[in-house]
């Protein structure tokens, strides 16, 4: 009797569960809050922000005093990519950084592919670990197979002129109605159909 | 229901949700790359009907 019991109660948690994953994934993927927030603490990788690169130009990752991760830069242009699971229109970028004396620290998000224009934000000079926003948007921002690259210009140092430890990015757009959700969803199928079909 | 009946069929169940929703997620990962792979590990969800088929295969044997 014990056991018919547990069976039964086993089976319903095995409706729920995919259920409620398969409903946790689409909300993820369509972000109907119109938020979705992603975090690099230079260490463990995320699907939404890539590592820096080139790899010569950025640190092994190193410990931080009082908890945390950082890697220096050490030339010039360190780039990194934001990939949104979804079309947002702006990012604010939040940077945790710290510059070593003297050097200058900005941020930017390429404008123009062709002519490699970067829209350059300055990040506020200062003693010890420093924390600073930027938004930038997307429709001022060229995609790069559903990327868009930012980088880190260093200036004034020859090596190790900032230490960055995090990279938070969080997407915005217009909150999402379930007339909306329906109709991407729908439309996300028709085009692979007509991509399998053509 | 004996404890070996109730393992069996716990197993025999837990191999068929799980199978059917691998193939579901690996639907949805073709039609969407990144829906779930970004999310779960692909890996952990084939362990699960791995592991339940195995567990049937033996228990129904002995």
């Amino acid at each position: 009797m014990v056991y018919k019991i547990l069976h039964k109660l086993i089976c319903l948690l095995l409706i729920i569960i995919p259920i409620f994953v398969m409903g946790w994934l689409v909300a993820n993927k369509l972000a109907p809050s119109g938020k979705a927030e992603a975090v690099y603490d230079m260490r463990r990788e995320t699907p939404f922000i890539s590592k820096l690169y080139p790899k010569d130009r950025v640190s092994e990752v190193k410990i931080r005093e009082g908890g945390g991760f950082y890697r220096s830069l050490s030339a010039e242009s360190v780039y990194f990519d934001l990939k949104p699971s979804a079309s947002f229109e702006k990012v604010s970028v939040t940077i945790k950084y710290k510059i070593i004396d003297g050097a200058g620290l900005r941020i930017g998000g390429l404008g123009d592919k062709r002519d490699w224009l970067f829209d350059f934000r300055n990040l506020a000079a200062g003693e010890g670990w420093r924390t600073q926003t930027e938004i930038f948007d997307f429709s001022k921002m060229a995609q790069e197979g559903g990327k868009f690259r930012f980088v880190f210009s260093v200036s004034g140092t020859e090596r190790d002129g900032a230490e960055i430890s995090e990279i938070r990015a969080v997407f915005e757009r217009k909150r999402m109605t379930l007339k909306g959700a329906i109709n991407k969803i729908l439309d996300a199928v028709a085009r692979k159909i007509n991509r399998l079909i053509l | 229901m004996t404890l070996k009946n109730f393992i069996i069929k716990v197993s025999e169940d837990v191999f068929a949700v799980s199978f059917i929703v691998l193939m579901i997620f690996s639907f949805f990962e073709w039609l969407e790359p990144g829906f779930v792979s970004f999310y779960i590990n692909f890996v952990w969800l084939l362990m699960i009907p791995l592991v339940s088929g195995i567990i049937t295969i033996i228990s129904k044997k002995t």
